[in-house]
């Protein structure tokens, strides 16, 4: 496990500085107008494209091979990928909160749990889509797979604009009254929970995918 | 005891079957495995490293099955394939790192004297490496976490004759271990009769011969004849025929050809030509 998480970040390591800088420059970018969302949404972002990342890159050196005959086996190799996930995402976790924490000292506001609760949902959110991205490029490479990860995103984006505009719902309202909702303790904890459960099935999931295919 | 034993190992693919592969390799020999392009060795190879999976027959390493003992198994072999496999972005040092947590036996210090020994820049990322390069970065990795056996997939294809040369020489020390063992797949013969005690010959997914090597050289010849020479001798004595305008050569069996006649020594590389390409 350890030879792998260290071979990913050797791999990643160019393109997690690149991500870091993105993300500075969407730090700056927040504090100058006052909205810390799109940094926060980035880093969401960031957690799931990294380990995608990754098994791209072992696809085209075709280290799964050569790693398959290493003292390694499959679960291991798949176990890996989310466990450098959850690092990447508890990474950009944590970065969040200091940014928001050292924001909220600089413009004198209230440090609660409110000020951390949207880091959270979007870490809940960048767990679920590397739940799903995971399978979804092991089972059908990373070709095929970052096709099928747009239509998922664009899905998730589209469907709820689709039914605002079918419905005729006020989005501002309808926002407001989510984020009220989403903010309760109870919410978030059942937000928590499900993200764990799903990134159990991912897992098994994966296990059985990556179980079945052949490296030729 | 054997360090590799096939029986009747089987794949299915649409257009191609390894057809009931059998073959022992035992501790303390090389064997080389060849056949033409597409024969299956490569194919046979993914299969005793559990890549693929088989449709029948069943892979001893060291006695064990290789699909349920495998990951601790796997410690001591060092696989070198036909094409390198480490991500471009490496360097020497990141790949040591990462062997040093994969392998419980891997020795820094072999790793970086067989880097030394082979000249590979120590800075530089593996994209910018040459394909002889990686193939001997490869080499390294496989000789420096304590294997007992090696598995070579064209370990030398690519290299120079010095190298090649170098390398065969690294191979025959690693077998005076008894314990050891090299499979080498090779379209290389002048390399696998320099240091193989087994062949195996693969074509079209079946297996033709697998035997010593000398005893094969010693069994078999190329008859060269006129036609009508040709279609006097035993049929089971020909193994595989080349006619041209100016007469036969016939790969033949010795002991059943008749003596008398002029038969020359045979090497891999007719063997392989004659099987593959001859017509009976």
């Amino acid at each position: 496990m350890v030879a792998l998480l260290k071979k990913d970040f050797f791999v990643l390591r160019k393109t997690c500085m690149i991500y870091l800088f993105m993300l500075l420059f969407y730090v700056a970018f927040g504090v100058l107008s006052g909205n810390m969302a799109m940094f926060q949404m980035l880093f969401t972002l960031v957690g799931m494209m990294l380990p995608i990342t990754s098994i791209s890159y072992d696809e085209r050196a075709k280290w799964d091979k050569y790693g398959l005959s290493m003292p390694l086996n499959r679960r291991m190799i798949v176990l890996s990928k989310y466990v450098f996930t959850w690092i990447a995402m508890g990474f950009g976790a944590a970065f969040s909160a200091v940014t928001l924490t050292l924001f909220a000292v600089f413009t004198h506001e209230p440090i609660t749990i409110q000020l951390y609760q949207p880091s959270l949902l979007f870490t809940c959110l960048g767990f679920v889509l590397a739940d799903f991205g995971i399978p979804i490029i092991y089972h059908l490479g990373t070709e095929k797979g970052r096709y099928a990860m747009m239509g998922l995103i664009w899905g998730v984006v589209l469907i709820p604009v689709f039914l605002v505009k079918v419905f005729n719902i006020n989005v501002y309202d309808w926002v407001e009254g989510s984020v009220t909702v989403l903010s309760t303790g109870w919410a978030i904890a059942a937000v928590s929970v499900s993200t764990v459960l799903l990134t159990l099935v991912s897992l098994l999931v994966s296990f059985a995918i990556y179980t079945r295919k052949e490296f030729g | 005891m054997n360090a590799i034993e096939i029986r009747d190992l089987c794949k299915n693919y649409d257009d191609f079957r390894l057809d009931h592969v059998s073959l022992t390799l035992p501790e303390g020999c090389v064997m080389g495995f060849i056949g033409e392009n597409g024969a299956g060795k490569s194919t046979t190879i993914n299969l005793i490293l559990d890549l693929i999976h088989a449709d029948g027959g069943e892979v001893l390493l060291y006695g064990e099955p290789n699909t349920t003992a495998f990951p601790a198994l796997k410690e001591d072999i060092g696989v070198v394939f036909d094409e390198d496999c480490f991500p471009e972005t490496l360097n020497l040092r990141d790949i040591n790192s990462v062997m040093r947590s994969a392998f419980r036996r891997w020795s820094e210090e072999t790793f970086y004297g067989y880097v030394k020994r082979f000249g590979l820049p120590e800075k530089k990322k593996v994209k910018d490496y040459s394909k002889g390069m990686r193939m001997k970065l490869s080499i390294a990795v496989a000789l420096s976490h304590g294997a007992k056996l090696l598995i070579l997939d064209e370990a030398t294809s690519g290299l120079d004759p010095v190298v090649r040369d170098e390398l065969l020489d690294l191979f025959f020390e690693f077998v005076q271990d008894e314990h050891h063992a090299i499979f080498l797949s090779s379209h290389i013969t002048s390399d696998l009769e320099k240091i193989c005690d087994y062949v195996t010959f693969l074509h079209r997914g079946k297996v033709v011969f697998s035997e010593e090597k000398d005893a094969l050289c010693e069994r078999l010849g190329i008859l060269k004849c006129s036609r009508e020479q040709l279609r006097e001798l035993d049929e089971k004595a020909i193994l595989g025929v080349r006619e041209s305008s100016f007469g036969a050569e016939a790969l033949v069996e010795r002991s059943l050809a008749p003596t008398g006649l002029m038969i020359d020594p045979v090497t891999l590389d007719d063997i392989i030509v004659f099987l593959a390409k001859g017509d009976k």
